[in-house]
């Protein structure tokens, strides 16, 4: 049934109770599992040597988020990573569409800098976008 | 895994795909379907019932043990939310129509602003 599971994980609360749960769900249906992150996108008027700055420092930041997301899920033989460059929203859906992922998991709030929102701007899009069924976890 | 799933369903194509969708894929769990009757409805409690009925039994042919169902009044978000709380679902499964913001998937949404367990949302083919 469910095939190929694509995680987003961005490090908060709720991405990380999401992981527990498509690790539970991909060992159960022996499906696939991608991992998907993203970062902030680099703004491209930085000159040299500030770009390659603000490129390090995220990509940095981005494998120690995804250091995190792999201790959380274990030991997984079929898991592919991809860290991209956000929009979170986009880049999901991108590559759920791409390997034609059966089922998105995602946290129903993220990082995202309005906190106070009940449900993420990136979440929301995600869910009205897509064209796989999507499971949100708080 | 999964334990109890209720579906939540408006009768619309997406919501029956929603349905397909649970069954097949929690074949472990329990499954309960609910309906929420709006003041806009257009139909009564009782006639919600009964196509409720008919959607449980034409889906689960087959199938000796059917879902329980429940027709429920009111707001629909606070229907469903309170309903998975009272039988102690741990997933809540709901078709998102593609407009957004508008009919279901206003509905959808809610749901997963204000449930405290997963939604698992699922859009029209």
């Amino acid at each position: 049934m469910v095939k190929n599971i694509l995680l987003a994980f961005d490090g908060s609360e709720h991405a990380q109770k999401a992981a527990l749960l498509a690790a539970d769900l991909a060992r159960q249906y022996r499906a696939s599992l991608c991992l998907v992150h993203t970062y902030d996108p680099v703004p491209d008027y930085l000159g040299e040597p500030f770009l390659q700055e603000a490129i390090s420092k995220r990509t940095e930041a981005a494998d120690r988020v995804v250091a995190q997301a792999l201790a959380l899920l274990g030991e997984f033989p079929q898991l592919e990573i991809e860290v991209l460059e956000g929009p979170p929203a986009e880049a999901i859906l991108r590559v759920a569409e791409i390997r034609k992922v059966d089922l998105i998991v995602m946290g129903t709030r993220g990082l995202g800098q309005l906190k106070g929102l009940l449900l993420g701007s990136q979440s929301q899009k995600v869910l009205t976008h897509a064209q796989c069924p999507v499971l949100l976890v708080r | 895994m999964f334990k109890k799933v209720l579906v939540a369903t408006d009768f619309s194509p997406c919501a029956k795909r929603a349905l397909e969708l649970a069954r097949a894929s929690f074949p472990q769990a329990e499954l309960r379907v609910i309906h929420v009757v709006t003041v806009d409805s257009p139909f009564t409690a009782t006639e919600a019932l009964l196509e409720l009925e008919l959607l449980v039994s034409s889906t689960w042919e087959d199938d000796a043990v059917r879902p329980g169902h429940e027709v429920a009044q009111g707001n629909p978000v606070q229907q469903v939310i309170e309903s998975a709380k009272a039988w102690g679902a741990d997933l809540i499964v709901i078709g998102v129509s593609g407009q957004g913001g508008q009919g279901l998937g206003s509905v959808a949404e809610g749901l997963v602003r204000a449930s405290a367990i997963p939604v698992l949302t699922v859009r029209d083919p």
